[in-house]
């Protein structure tokens, strides 16, 4: 919006009228600026916060990797929680800044799904959940890391939510990624809500711990990545599907 | 590396330095936990630079899996002189542990390969690393979640009966070629190597 449309003043009170404007509008850019100030200084602060808190914790992870027992293990499980909250954290502050940070090359999905893994694995076999995994042997073309914190939050979602059984991690033609689990499943209520920001639908309420923030990252990073995700729920567990195949741009 | 360098298992996996030399405070996390996720995959070297040398953050650095510390301003010959004595040490008497023996049985590190009275034993991959984690830990019991935490370490996604049957694997063989009773079980603990 800007003042430079107004036609010249023919007399004193259009005059009046135009300083007026002028006066209303330098106020408006005034509080825009003032508010994009105050956006930048908080993300500023919150992204120093993350790398901070990132110092304690990876102080903790390495004493507790110095032991093995029930307590260490129960421990370090609840550590990597902080741990991805605090990531999460970055991601959404990272999504919403307009530079666009995103670097797509040729990755091979193995690769990226691994990395996902290891970080999740000591909660699979404390929690005896068993993961069906076999090697995909296809490249895609994405961010690494967006696909990664994509990828490693519906494993966490899974483990979270599958009280036993297993998640299975495959692929369907022509490159979708299939992250099924035998947990509670999504409400059929629920499923076409779920990647809503803030929606936490009927396990995340009586869980308490939902904060209905993963699922809407994802997607959003989905979006910018060109990925599709959706999700499918029958009751014996959830299935979320990633689209990763690149469609060739129509240039006319 | 000026790259913005955030994922550690592909990337620097790949690149293999011999030595790291990294600054404290970096763009992205801190050195101290750049240096913690180096250590996950690797025991190559890391030397700190930091512009603040009191104690605390010399404390910190080694906590974290550091080798070596340099306070700014530093003087390069200095520092070459330092990363030079620390490859030195790494490198050329690193022969040291790349086998472990126990009853006679000798684990070879470096070809993942178990020989005794003269003869090979064949084990897979994953009874090669039973086996290893169990001769690390001589004496001490390993219980059955660090061995498969082990497993998963190399993407051997082993549940509960798969990790059983690996063991059993592992001591038939061990007992075939005479070594028997190598592995006891300690029930509702684990496995030990005594």
């Amino acid at each position: 919006m800007t003042a430079d449309n107004i036609p010249l003043p023919r007399n004193g009170i259009e005059e009046a009228y135009t300083r007026l404007i002028q006066t209303l509008f330098d106020a408006l850019k005034a509080l825009e600026n003032q508010a994009a100030e105050r956006l930048s200084d908080m993300k500023d602060y919150y992204t120093m916060w993350v790398h901070q808190i990132k110092t304690p914790i990876a102080a903790m992870d390495l004493v507790l990797q110095s032991g093995d027992s029930p307590e260490y293990s129960e421990l370090t499980e609840n550590l990597q929680r902080i741990e991805q909250y605090a990531d999460m954290v970055l991601c959404y502050l990272r999504l919403d800044s307009d530079s666009s940070d995103l670097v797509i090359r040729e990755y091979d999905l193995d690769g990226i799904i691994r990395q996902a893994v290891r970080k999740f694995s000591s909660q699979f076999i404390r929690r005896r959940i068993m993961l069906i995994y076999e090697p995909l042997n296809k490249r895609v073309l994405t961010d690494e890391k967006w696909l990664l914190f994509v990828i490693e939050q519906i494993i966490s979602n899974a483990v979270k939510y599958t009280p036993s059984g297993a998640i299975e991690i495959s692929g369907e033609a022509p490159l979708t990624l299939c992250i099924r689990d035998t947990g509670i499943g999504v409400a059929a209520e629920d499923l076409p809500r779920i990647f809503e920001k803030g929606y936490t639908g009927c396990n995340g309420r009586l869980d308490k711990k939902a904060s209905g923030i993963g699922l809407y990252l994802c997607k959003r990073i989905c979006n910018q990545l060109g990925h599709q995700i959706k999700a499918e729920s029958n009751g014996t567990g959830t299935i979320i599907k990633i689209a990763l195949e690149t469609r060739a741009l129509e240039i006319e | 590396m000026h790259r913005e360098f955030q994922g550690y298992h592909g990337e620097f996996s790949e690149y293999a330095p011999h030595l790291v030399l990294m600054d404290i405070g970096l763009p992205f996390y801190n050195g101290f936990y750049h240096c913690s996720e180096i250590r996950r995959v690797s025991k190559v070297p890391v030397v700190f630079l930091s512009s603040a040398s009191d104690n605390m953050n010399i404390v910190m650095a080694m906590n974290m899996g550091g080798d070596g510390f340099i306070a700014r301003p530093f003087d390069l010959t200095v520092l070459m002189t330092k990363i030079q004595a620390i490859l030195r040490r790494t490198y050329d008497f690193g022969s040291e542990t790349t086998v472990i023996t126990h009853k006679g049985a000798m684990l070879n590190i470096s070809d993942a390969t178990l020989t005794f009275n003269g003869e090979k034993i064949d084990l897979t991959k994953n009874e090669y690393r039973i086996l290893l984690t169990l001769l690390e830990n001589k004496g001490k019991v390993v219980s059955r979640d660090f061995l498969m935490n082990k497993l998963w370490e190399t993407d051997s996604y082993v549940d509960e009966n798969t990790l059983t049957v690996n063991v059993s694997r592992l001591r038939k063989k061990l007992e075939k070629s005479g070594l028997s009773g190598f592995i006891e079980t300690r029930s509702g603990m684990g496995y030990i190597v005594e």
